[in-house]
């Protein structure tokens, strides 16, 4: 079944071809929401498809507002999808018209005319106008009434309120699917409570100018995902011109997966940016984790001097101060890209206590971690792994996914799972990544920037987490938006 | 050897406290392997029930491992091995690097040539300097890297730490 439905927009008739999409016999009228009815107007027990999608199935996942007052009619009308845009967006006429600029007379002609009645009124003057419940074919009735509201001259516009299905707008390659710190679609968790990958994605991918360096256990420069993007590595543990690691330390290379894999199944925040690894720490094949402070200090040096990189990366850290990687960081900072400064990201810390070394320094970005819920991570927070919780207090600055993410893995028995990629690693190792893929990002579109108006732009687009609208010892300024930061980078003078 | 009661170290110019934990050692195989001092089984069995720390050297846990079977180790073979406040392992390597400006580089190669504690050279960057006490102890350079910092007070006089710190939990515990 198809039909024409005429309203009108910028003074000129719009006709929209619309086709029934359910089809077969019409189900008995829902119940209205609130009133005992279950998911209004979708319960037919048929599947409607639009470009590619489940379109009833995404009706349902909508909170029960949205949907009951413009669906409640559905099953008396032939509801019709119609998809425009090459199929792109789908559009779904409802049992709502919106008016803007009616004055009290027009209400009343129109409520006199076709029984439409006051719905909700928005801000600046517009009006919803809904059909009566006992329309027989709301969708008619609403384009007529629209129609003729506008043709009698006495308002700003009125048409009939489309709910629209848009597809996400992406990259040409490849999904986010299970990658939810790029692309959170809640389940489980809170939509949209990400990086906002796929929106930064509209503006850049990354360039390959801009180098971030990994300095972690290594980084298997061998991996098929990150050999592609690897221009610099080095070991100083064992002093080798590679960074690959050895047995199963898997954790650079998770860490490198997540700023710059460019695989399409598991994806890094920045996949057109360049990595460089850095080999700085062992496994001590127990449970800790290997150190020489002299050969940290030179691989910060190595990192931003001899490798060029605008970026460090590190997820490490514990253990009391020491001047000799203190420093070495400060000269990144301020002698990195050419005196512009290197921006230097690092972990909070595990152990649900206060910052630890090196991200208790004052002008380093140290992230925390969040999870799939936008809350704080904690041992006791929603996604259930109650053995870790994120650091926090002075020195936190921001906060960013990392609970279930999935990334790269060394491959072969060793690793933390089968396979290339591992879907389950944690902690504020796996936030600090994403903030240098989004500093990188930053830098990809604006390399003219200096490290301390990167870290202050990336603080400032965060989006708010918990209550507090400023800086909070558990959140610092709240999740980074990868997105924000590069809307505001373009306009930063 | 100035062994140091209570010792301590500079960083950020407040002095941080460490304690010297009794119940490990840091112990240099490979020097001891070269001088023919332990065999290449008994090392590798020592690799084995230690941790390999890097640098030829192991750290052992003097509970799991007799003295009686590190009568090889001795002294300059033998590093001190501390805890810092959060209960990091330190482990003092023999090494120390001071920066400064070139007027205070001078002024601590002259002291140092004088005390005779220790050798100086320059480097690894410009504008920096590496101290080695004569004796390879790592309590050593702790001591020399303190009276560094309280007489001439260089931009940076570090001895050289391992830590062993604990590994990120980025997968359960079970796993």
């Amino acid at each position: 079944m198809s039909r024409t439905i005429v309203y009108y927009s910028g003074n000129k008739k719009v006709k929209l071809q619309v086709q029934g999409l359910f089809e077969g016999r019409q189900a008995t009228r829902p119940k209205r929401a609130g009133a005992g009815g279950d998911e209004p107007g979708v319960r037919f027990g048929m599947r409607p498809q639009s470009a590619g999608r489940d379109v009833a199935g995404l009706l349902r996942a909508q909170p029960e507002s949205l949907t009951a007052s413009r669906f409640r009619s559905w099953s008396e009308t032939d509801t019709m999808i119609t998809a425009v845009d090459k199929g792109r967006t789908s559009v779904i006429p409802t049992d709502s018209l919106v008016v803007a600029g009616a004055k009290a007379a027009e209400l009343k002609w129109v409520r006199q005319q076709y029984g439409l009645v006051v719905s909700r009124e928005g801000s600046h003057g517009k009006v919803l106008l809904i059909a009566p419940g006992d329309a027989g074919d709301a969708i008619s009735l609403i384009a007529d009434a629209s129609r003729a509201l506008y043709e009698r001259g006495n308002v700003a516009s009125a048409h009939p309120n489309f709910l629209r299905v848009v597809q996400r707008p992406g990259p040409a390659a490849g999904t986010v699917t299970g990658q939810w710190g790029l692309d959170n679609p809640g389940t489980p968790g809170i939509v949209g409570a990400d990086t906002a990958a796929i929106a930064a994605w509209t503006i850049t991918e990354g360039v390959p100018s801009i180098r971030v360096a990994v300095l972690d256990e290594g980084v298997d420069s061998l991996h098929p995902f990150l050999q592609p993007a690897m221009v610099a590595e080095r070991d100083f543990v064992d002093d080798n011109a590679h960074a690959r690691p050895d047995g199963d330390d898997a954790h650079g290379t998770a860490c490198a997966g997540i700023i710059c894999s460019r695989n399409a199944a598991a994806r890094g925040l920045a996949p057109g940016v360049s990595l460089v690894g850095v080999r700085i720490a062992k496994g001590d094949g127990v449970d800790g984790w290997i150190f020489d402070d002299f050969n940290t200090a030179d691989a910060i040096d190595w990192s931003w001097d001899d490798a060029k990189s605008d970026v460090l990366s590190n997820s490490w850290g514990g253990g009391p101060p020491v001047d000799v990687i203190t420093q070495a960081f400060g000269r990144a900072r301020t002698q990195g890209r050419g005196g512009k400064g290197a921006v230097v990201v690092v972990a909070a810390g595990n152990a649900q206590s206060q910052v630890s070394y090196p991200g208790s320094l004052t002008e380093v970005l140290t992230v925390g971690a969040s999870n799939q819920w936008d809350e704080r991570k904690t041992k006791t927070s929603a996604d259930g792994e109650n053995w870790w919780g994120s650091n926090f207090g002075r020195g936190l600055d921001l906060m960013a996914p990392g609970v279930k993410i999935l990334t790269t893995d060394i491959s072969g028995a060793r690793g933390y799972a089968p396979g290339l990629t591992t879907p389950t690693f944690n902690g504020t190792s796996s936030a600090t990544p994403f903030v240098a893929a989004a500093a990188a990002l930053v830098l990809s579109i604006r390399p003219d920037l200096s490290e301390a108006k990167t870290r202050k732009l990336l603080t400032a687009t965060c989006d708010q987490m918990g209550t507090t609208t400023n800086w909070s010892q558990f959140h610092g300024y709240g999740r980074v938006n990868a997105f924000r930061a590069l809307r505001a980078a373009r306009k930063l003078t | 050897m100035p062994t140091e009661r209570s010792p301590y170290f500079y960083a950020g110019g407040k002095r941080q406290s460490l304690t010297i934990d009794r119940g490990l050692a840091a112990i240099d195989l490979f020097t001891a392997e070269e001088r023919g001092a332990i065999d290449s089984e008994t090392a590798d069995d020592l690799r084995v029930r230690g941790r390999e720390l890097g640098r030829g050297f192991i750290l052992v846990d003097l509970r799991r491992v007799p003295e009686a079977e590190l009568g090889f180790a001795t002294s300059d073979l033998r590093q001190q091995v501390y805890r810092s406040t959060d209960d990091t392992i330190i482990v003092v390597l023999p090494e120390i690097r001071v920066a400064g400006t070139e007027q205070t580089l001078s002024t601590i190669r002259s002291w140092i040539g004088q005390n005779g504690e220790a050798t100086a050279e320059d480097g690894p960057r410009l504008g920096q300097m590496t101290v080695c006490p004569l004796d390879g102890q790592g309590a050593t350079s702790l001591a020399i890297a303190n009276q560094l910092h309280e007489r001439f007070k260089p931009d940076l006089a570090q001895a050289r730490f391992i830590r062993v710190v604990g590994r990120p939990p980025t997968v359960p515990p079970s796993d």
